[in-house]
């Protein structure tokens, strides 16, 4: 066990003496795979930001029914109990017809106008927020609700939920597209790294062959420079997403509450830096490995 | 140790190296392999050592069949053959300690044990004062004596040199062989091509003459024919 443990520590002496023999070169390559590490996992950051502001504070999709005008006050109670009862109701607010005038009345560029009419024209209203604020979800509440007796119509104030739904939907896709591109690109990095250090060897790989050494011997220190060039790209790519998210907060945190969002970009979790480091092992060992095997192959 | 039972060499292009080669070499022997060149002694010798496989026939080193050897067992093999080549297939970014070592690191060896079995290799081929050296700075002599240190620290049963003298004075490589004899003695088996007859004679070892890549003549059985 202590001599395995000592082939392993060897094969990881020699790997970091390779990647310290070119290390312009090496951290070149270590910065490409820390940007391609970086900045698809900064974008899905930003899009899962954004879809949850999208579902909660910002524009959360609503309904607002409108009572027939003829509707009395039982007719508005019998929809209370319904919508109170409704399971795929989260909450409501009701406006009556007399609140809705006195709230134009207060509007002074109104109150004139307001005071020429000989009746109330508005509805008794109820604006309802949906437990699933998806634009299928609403819709279909929206048709149940537009059923119900005396309900003269049922808005749902969706169009913007759909675009925005769709346009996250295609960032989300692009992100998809491009972290495929990157995961693509860090896979060649290694594997052309990993090929130049095997044929830069190609002499001692001969001579250890021929005294008696296993392929899994030839191989290992290629494995670890691969592995450790990885795990280089995935360290400074947290850094960079650390860099980042502070710097996002840092200048559009002013910028969103004047509008009165919160788009606070909270910093990647620990379980975020592991993925990150499992995809980056992941990829870039099997990148080596791939790489060792074909040129060893061709070497031999 | 080893038998070869009609061993057949043929190389891709339909070149035949080695054609029907019967033999046996018994443990503690000492075998010289001599012939022109081209006469498949460093093929021979490629095969057993595990370098390569016969193409035909049967070759048995230490009752291994070599063609049923996958590659992870033939480097196993190898690691308990001790190899001489003729360009020395040194490593000349590392030291002569370093590349003495190399074999031990293969099998897992190391610390104090590994310091002590390397000095005591590179003694024994005279090389104990350069050490820290590198290869660069030894002469072609020096560098052999390397190579053979390099193959005997991992104390193998088997020591295998393809024309070891190949590129030394006459001095030397008498020097040379005269570490081969100290094996030898010690009970080591020693197999040697050679193409220059002039540095063996009958008294240093058996004798194994290869024409074309057929046995042409072998000193042992010439002299049991003689005694019958």
């Amino acid at each position: 066990m202590r001599a395995w443990i000592h082939q392993h520590g060897s094969a990881l002496r020699l790997a970091l003496r390779q990647l310290g023999r070119h290390p312009f070169a090496n951290l070149l390559a270590i910065l490409v795979i820390a940007f391609a590490l970086g900045l698809p996992a900064g974008l899905y950051r930003l899009v899962n930001t954004a879809s949850a502001l999208s579902h909660n504070s910002l524009h959360e999709p609503r309904l607002t029914l409108f009572m027939a005008a003829d509707a009395d006050a039982s007719a508005v109670r019998a929809v209370w109990d319904a919508l109170a009862s409704y399971r795929e109701v989260r909450e409501f607010r009701y406006i009556s017809n007399t609140d809705a005038l006195a709230e134009l009345k207060a509007n002074p560029a109104l109150t004139d106008a307001v005071n020429a009419l000989n009746r109330n024209p508005l509805p008794h209203t109820f604006v309802v927020r949906a437990r699933d604020p998806s634009p299928a979800g609403l819709e279909s509440l929206r048709l149940k609700i537009a059923s119900w007796n005396k309900v003269e119509r049922v808005q749902m104030d969706g169009e913007w939920a759909k675009r925005l739904a769709a346009l996250l939907e295609f960032v989300r896709h692009s992100t998809n597209g491009l972290a495929a591109t990157l995961a693509i690109a860090l896979i060649f990095i290694v594997f052309n790294t990993v090929r130049q250090q095997v044929l830069a060897a190609r002499e001692e790989i001969e001579v250890t062959h021929l005294i008696g050494a296993t392929s899994r011997y030839i191989r290992r220190p290629f494995l670890y420079f691969g592995l450790i060039q990885g795990l280089l790209g995935a360290t400074i790519a947290i850094l960079l997403l650390l860099l980042g998210t502070t710097l996002f907060n840092k200048e559009v945190l002013p910028l969103s509450a004047l509008f009165g969002l919160d788009l606070h970009l909270p910093l990647p979790a620990v379980a975020e830096c592991a993925l990150l480091g499992l995809v980056a092992v992941v990829l870039s060992w099997g990148a080596a490995f791939l790489s060792v095997f074909l040129t060893l192959k061709r070497i031999r | 140790m080893i038998t070869l039972d009609a061993v057949v060499k043929r190389y891709p292009d339909g070149h035949e190296a080695l054609r029907g080669i019967t033999l046996d070499i018994e443990d503690g022997e000492m075998v010289f392999f001599t012939g022109r060149s081209g006469a498949g002694k460093s093929t021979l010798l490629r095969l057993m050592a595990g370098i390569d496989r016969p193409t035909g026939g049967t070759l048995m080193i230490n009752h291994q069949e070599i063609s049923r050897l996958g590659s992870t067992a033939l480097a196993r093999l190898r690691c308990n053959i001790g190899l001489v080549f003729q360009d020395h297939k040194l490593l000349f970014d590392r030291s002569v300690e370093e590349n003495t070592a190399l074999p031990l690191q293969i099998v897992g060896l190391y610390g104090k044990e590994l310091q002590r079995r390397v000095s005591v290799a590179l003694e024994k081929v005279g090389l104990g004062a350069q050490a820290k050296a590198s290869p660069v700075t030894l002469s072609g002599g020096e560098l052999q004596s390397l190579c053979i240190a390099r193959a005997i620290v991992n104390r193998p049963s088997l020591v295998i040199a393809d024309e070891p003298t190949g590129h030394l004075d006459p001095e030397y490589a008498n020097t040379i062989l005269d570490i081969f004899h100290s094996f030898h003695r010690a009970g080591v088996t020693v197999v040697i091509a050679t193409h220059d007859a002039s540095t063996i004679s009958p008294v240093s070892g058996r004798i194994v003459q290869l024409e074309d890549g057929r046995l042409g003549g072998d000193s042992e059985s010439e002299a049991s024919e003689f005694a019958t």
